[in-house]
């Protein structure tokens, strides 16, 4: 298979290569399978991308699916027009933008996110793990068997099993910013500084600065004195 | 159709929340039976009772024999390609020994798919229904050798009316509703019926 460098200017229609490198300014216009993609400069890809890894330093535009082993986003990305983002990992220390009048699903085994990530349209992240050590901004549902934020969220829905969430953790990019969740549901759930609508589960911890409608337990429950809950159901244990 | 909230579900089964999302992550729990209403807590979700209670029940006693993946496969429509042969089927419990002359003359053939078996466990399942004869079972698999090329993802409704039974298959969640001259004798999930079977007759199958 044949290599592509672009240190210039330039652009290809697409097909299969082990490595592809934009060092300048790239394009290509259709869709390609590669062993591996790096991106340091400006690249704009109208078609599907199916690469075992991938690598964006710089800035990169796709218009199509995305399917990759292994993703690092040091730069920005941009995605429009994605019915689905595959990984095995993803690690992101830039931005990863995903936007576009189709609904988005990111099915990834372990997502580490240190920079931010927004998902617009009622797309999906499922995983076994998702770590957020900035923002996460989604319109649909994040479900992971762990699901750990530093940071800020927002999102309709957060399901899995360990569900931990300190938006105190770092100092908020906005005066007053907190995450905003529709509802929470999982096995444990640990929250500080979230405002949620419904939050379900069998082991909660809410933690200072939460504002929650209601809490269904069934298991263990504590809240601190600086949080507001309207109203709580369930066999639980008050600890 | 019987539906049963996610919380009724988790103290029902013992599963927790963790375990219910995984398997939904997994395709071993099909994303339509999330079925959300509004409640006064905003919005809450409730499933098709007795699928979920049967799937649930399929996943528990199979996971310590098989991964997740391997159950996913085993539930998936994918492996409705998954045949047996006519003189396997004696060996299937599950299907009425006695129906088998019939079966042979209606099918008229040496290999049965998935969707055959989980349909003819479902009339098997009928004919043992109080007030069903074995007349009515041969007029099912007689009725039933017409559907035979049909995905099985279907929920199987048998019924009787003006002295003759019928079978009518519809997508899993939804809804019949007869008038009062009609009488439903007995309803199963195609899918569940043949995820069952696929797990317990797993060797039996060729193309696995």
């Amino acid at each position: 298979m044949s290599n592509i460098y672009i240190d210039g200017i330039g652009g290809f229609d697409g097909g299969e290569y082990s490595e592809i490198r934009i060092d300048g300014i790239g394009k290509c216009l259709g869709s390609f399978r590669s062993d591996c993609l790096l991106v340091d400069g400006a690249f704009h890809c109208r078609g599907n991308i199916d690469t075992v890894f991938f690598e964006c330093n710089g800035n990169m535009d796709i218009w199509g699916d995305l399917s990759a082993d292994k993703m690092e986003i040091d730069g920005m990305l941009n995605i429009q027009g994605c019915n689905r983002l595959e990984a095995n990992c993803i690690c992101c220390e830039g931005a990863i933008s995903i936007s576009g009048h189709i609904m988005t699903d990111i099915m990834v085994k372990r997502a580490d996110i240190n920079g931010a990530l927004s998902v617009r349209g009622n797309g999906k992240i499922e995983g076994d793990e998702i770590y957020c050590d900035g923002a996460l901004h989604i319109e649909g549902q994040i479900s992971a068997d762990i699901v750990s934020i530093d940071g800020i969220v927002t999102a309709r829905e957060i399901v899995g099993d360990i569900i931990t969430i300190d938006s105190f953790a770092k100092p908020p990019p906005v005066f007053g910013a907190c995450s905003v969740i529709g509802t929470i549901e999982a096995t444990n759930i640990e929250l500080s500084g979230v405002t949620a609508r419904t939050v379900n589960g069998s082991n909660i911890v809410i933690g200072p600065g939460c504002r929650i409608s209601s809490i269904d337990c069934n298991g263990t429950l504590s809240i601190d004195r600086s949080s507001i809950v309207n109203k709580i159901t369930g066999n639980y244990t008050r600890i | 159709m019987y539906l049963i909230s996610k919380k009724d579900l988790l103290a029902l089964t013992g599963i927790s929340y963790g375990q219910l999302y995984r398997w939904k992550r997994q395709r071993l729990i099909p994303e339509e039976w999330f079925i959300k209403r509004p409640s006064y807590t905003g919005q809450e979700t409730f499933f098709p009772r007795e699928q979920i209670l049967s799937r649930i029940n399929s996943i528990l006693e199979g996971k310590d024999k098989y991964s997740l993946e391997q159950l996913a496969q085993l539930f998936s429509p994918d492996a409705v390609n998954n045949t047996i042969s006519f003189e396997m089927l004696s060996s299937i419990s599950e299907i009425n020994l006695r129906l088998l002359p019939i079966i042979k003359a209606e099918y008229g053939k040496t290999e049965y798919k998935i969707f055959d078996l989980a349909l003819l466990e479902a009339i098997s399942r009928t004919s043992e229904k109080p007030g069903v004869s074995e007349e009515n079972a041969h007029s099912l698999v007689r009725k039933a050798a017409s559907l035979q090329s049909k995905p099985y993802g279907q929920t199987y409704t048998a019924f009787s009316a003006g002295g003759s039974m019928y079978i009518v298959l519809t997508r899993d969640c939804e809804q019949l509703q007869f008038d009062r001259s009609i009488k439903v004798i007995d309803t199963h999930s195609l899918r569940e019926l043949a995820g069952k079977l696929n797990i317990k007759y797993r060797s039996f199958f060729k193309n696995f």
